[in-house]
């Protein structure tokens, strides 16, 4: 339904987005993931149409965006990462607001603004100035806003951003919902649990570029063969780096004052192995972790950094 | 066009829920004008004069030309000079006058040999604005004064010596060297000296002359209120254009711009709905000035020319917001921007001092000015019953204006909006 191809955004030398390319099938529920300043807000611009890519093609339904946007956009719904609301409105003034700009109107916009309100659930709050909402109430109508006009895909630009877990229980079920019945969804998240129980297909994406591409089980493949141990002690860097580069199938792929990530090639087995090495190592240690395969330890694999650095 | 009604409800459902800068704005005139009003302590028809004692303890040359200056036919429709004694502080005490202006000893000699020389003023605060206008006229002849003695040194030493002689002695001699002294003196301080500084010529104070349209028997508006409120009004409404053009980089920097960019908007349209918002906000807040303005001044206007000078001037307004805020680019540029933008021109357009208390200068360039077309056609409304033939002018000079600066303003909004400039 959706496809990206070779999609780039430079702003001076920085190229936000480096040749992107990617391709969401009808009512899935597709994950960007990448730490902030990744690129993810930049692309989400694009495909909503409001940054023009400097090189690569956006096609809904086979439609070029730039051919045709504003009968594209139509059918798009857009959940920015910051709340946009009219504040001194009521949820239901907002909803009824957005709504009519799709074009509904009469009964139809009058059970459009019911269902989200429902959806979201602030049908018990609907008559409130949203400026006397919480956070987590106001990212709750700022998704309501993206889905009242019942679009076929949704662009959601972090959704959960700065709430309490509860609210973002409530945001994630809404989400759900949205992909069970059937619309297409773009998720970008620098969350790897959000990503991991939410997505279909995920995109780790890093300095603009895509890293890797697939389901959560498929990208954990990846390191499957592969054991992550994270090392951490009263240690200066170069004399671990020494001491633990020389254990058997070992390779460091991140180091930094007092801690140390390696990477151990095989099973289960090597990783004790490798760990009994670093007990010997005669390193001042605080803790040595072993991660089980994770969306994380692929994100370490792959850039040498951790996604929540 | 549905959509264009759905952003302008929205807009104006907005200002209604948070109203309160827009009441400010539109308090503004009357409380304006009712403040000059009460500082002038009268709600009669003529404005009272300031009762300015003068205590004249030189006697010389330059006290008797501040004495003449004082009771010079301009100065003496605004001021009452009085001289007196050393009693002078006694009766500013009592409230008998408005100020004391007290002339020292040896001021003229000082003035002439270019030493300083200091003018004392004692006000009375209990005559509200008069005593302000008696200091203010005090440092125009102080300015004056000393901008004489400055360019007029060389003559003035001139004639001292001769004054100090015999006069009967002055030779025609002497008097083509004093001549010829203060030639080569103003022509050297030329540049310094035109245009005039400063001229008091508020005429529109002084009483009507007879043959002009009586003001109807019992009517109490006030003169102060017909002089200040349509200047003022005129002012305020491009205030509220101002407050509601800049609702756009609001938008912009609650994302709700960027969201409805998302949307199967384009940035015309947005920028469309945004200007036709603040022609009704403009076109709403006149009526409520007019409303205002009817039940104060207590006179009728004649509606098609009122009609025609306010919908040209609602076009004005829109045209000039935009334009400001098209070339601002964010709101704190924009507000800094408008507001020494609206400061001048309402200035030179005579919306806080009538036009002919401007100087010369200022006079010549307000026609520049969209409130000087508003002001004067309201005024002419008003004041001289004129109909929409009469406002004809000042319409079409408002329209076109407007309209080009709608145009200008329009393309700019619409091509930062669309670059993303604001959102």
């Amino acid at each position: 339904m959706i496809r990206v191809e070779r999609l780039v955004k430079r702003y001076g030398e920085l190229r936000a987005v480096d040749g992107i390319s990617f391709e969401v099938r009808k009512g899935e529920l597709y994950g960007l993931l990448g730490p902030n300043g990744a690129g993810k807000t930049t692309t989400m611009s694009m495909l909503s149409g409001l940054l023009a890519p400097d090189e690569g093609r956006i096609f809904f339904d086979g439609v070029e965006l730039g051919s045709d946007p504003l009968r594209i956009k139509a059918q798009l719904g857009v959940v920015p990462q910051e709340t946009a609301l009219y504040d001194t409105l009521s949820a239901r003034e907002n909803l009824r607001f957005w709504a009519g700009l799709y074009g509904l109107a009469g009964a139809d916009l009058d059970k459009a603004v019911e269902r989200a309100l429902e959806q979201v659930g602030l049908t018990g709050r609907a008559k409130e100035p949203v400026k006397a909402f919480s956070g987590g109430m106001k990212r709750r109508l700022n998704l309501a806003l993206g889905l009242v006009h019942g679009p076929r895909a949704v662009l959601m630009d972090e959704p959960t951003v700065g709430i309490d877990p509860q609210a973002r229980a409530n945001i994630l079920e809404a989400v759900r919902a949205v992909t069970a019945a059937g619309t297409t969804v773009i998720y970008t998240t620098h969350y790897l649990e959000e990503a991991e129980s939410l997505c279909d297909r995920v995109a780790i994406i890093d300095h603009g570029k895509i890293l890797a591409e697939g389901t959560v089980d498929e990208l954990k493949r990846r390191v499957s063969d592969k054991q992550i141990l994270t090392v951490s002690g009263s240690f200066d860097v170069e004399t671990a780096s020494a001491r633990l580069a020389a254990l058997p199938g070992t390779q460091i792929i991140a180091s930094s004052p007092n801690k140390m990530i390696l990477s151990v090639a095989g099973s289960g087995k090597a990783a004790i192995e490798a760990l009994s090495g670093v007990l010997a190592s005669g390193l001042e240690l605080d803790g040595v972790a072993i991660q089980p395969p994770s969306l994380n330890s692929v994100f370490l694999d792959l850039t040498g950094r951790e996604l929540r650095d | 066009m549905r959509v264009l009604l759905l952003l302008v409800a929205k807009d104006l459902r907005r200002k209604v829920r948070s109203p309160l800068g827009i009441l400010i704005v539109l308090s503004f005139p009357v409380v304006f004008a009712l403040l000059i009003a009460l500082s002038f302590g009268s709600r009669g028809e003529r404005v009272p004069k300031v009762h300015l004692l003068v205590e004249n303890q030189d006697g010389g040359l330059a006290a008797n030309a501040v004495l003449s200056a004082l009771t010079s036919e301009q100065v003496a429709k605004y001021v009452e000079m009085e001289v007196v004694g050393p009693e002078g502080r006694g009766r500013i005490e009592n409230n008998e006058a408005s100020a004391l202006l007290r002339i020292p000893k040896g001021f003229t000699q000082a003035v002439f040999e270019g030493k300083p020389a200091t003018l004392a003023l004692v006000r009375n605060p209990a005559q509200g604005i008069l005593p302000e206008i008696a200091e203010q006229l005090t440092r125009v002849l102080v300015d004056v004064l000393d901008t004489s003695s400055r360019v007029l040194q060389k003559p003035l030493q001139e004639i001292r010596r001769n004054t100090q002689r015999d006069a009967s002695r002055v030779t025609d001699e002497t008097v083509v060297a004093v001549a010829l002294a203060v030639n080569h003196s103003v022509e050297g301080a030329r540049k310094l000296l035109f245009p005039p500084v400063i001229t008091v010529d508020t005429e529109s104070l002084a009483p009507k002359p007879a043959g002009e349209k009586p003001e109807k028997s019992g009517e109490s508006a006030s003169l102060i209120f017909l002089i200040i409120l349509p200047g003022i009004s005129v002012y305020a409404l491009f205030l509220v254009g101002d407050q509601a053009m800049r609702d756009i980089i609001t938008e912009a920097k609650a994302g709700t711009l960027r969201r409805q960019l998302a949307g199967p908007i384009g940035a015309g349209t947005l920028v469309l709905g945004k200007a036709l918002y603040t022609a009704v906000l403009a076109l709403i807040a006149l009526l409520v000035l007019s409303v205002v303005g009817a039940v104060i001044l207590r006179r009728g206007v004649d509606p098609a020319g009122f009609l025609l000078l306010s919908l040209a001037l609602v076009l004005a307004v829109t045209g000039t917001s935009a334009t400001i805020y098209g070339l601002a680019g964010d709101e704190r540029r924009g507000a800094t921007i408008g507001s020494i933008i609206y400061l001048i021109l309402g200035f030179a357009g005579g919306s806080f001092v009538n036009l002919e208390g401007l100087p010369r200068a200022v006079r010549a360039v307000s026609p520049v000015s969209p409130f000087y077309w508003g002001t004067t056609g309201y005024r002419s409304l008003i004041e001289s019953a004129a109909t929409a033939g009469d406002v004809l002018p000042n319409a079409a000079v408002l329209a076109g204006l407007g309209a080009a600066l709608l145009a200008v303003g329009a393309l700019l909004l619409h091509r930062t909006v669309r670059r993303g400039g604001l959102a």
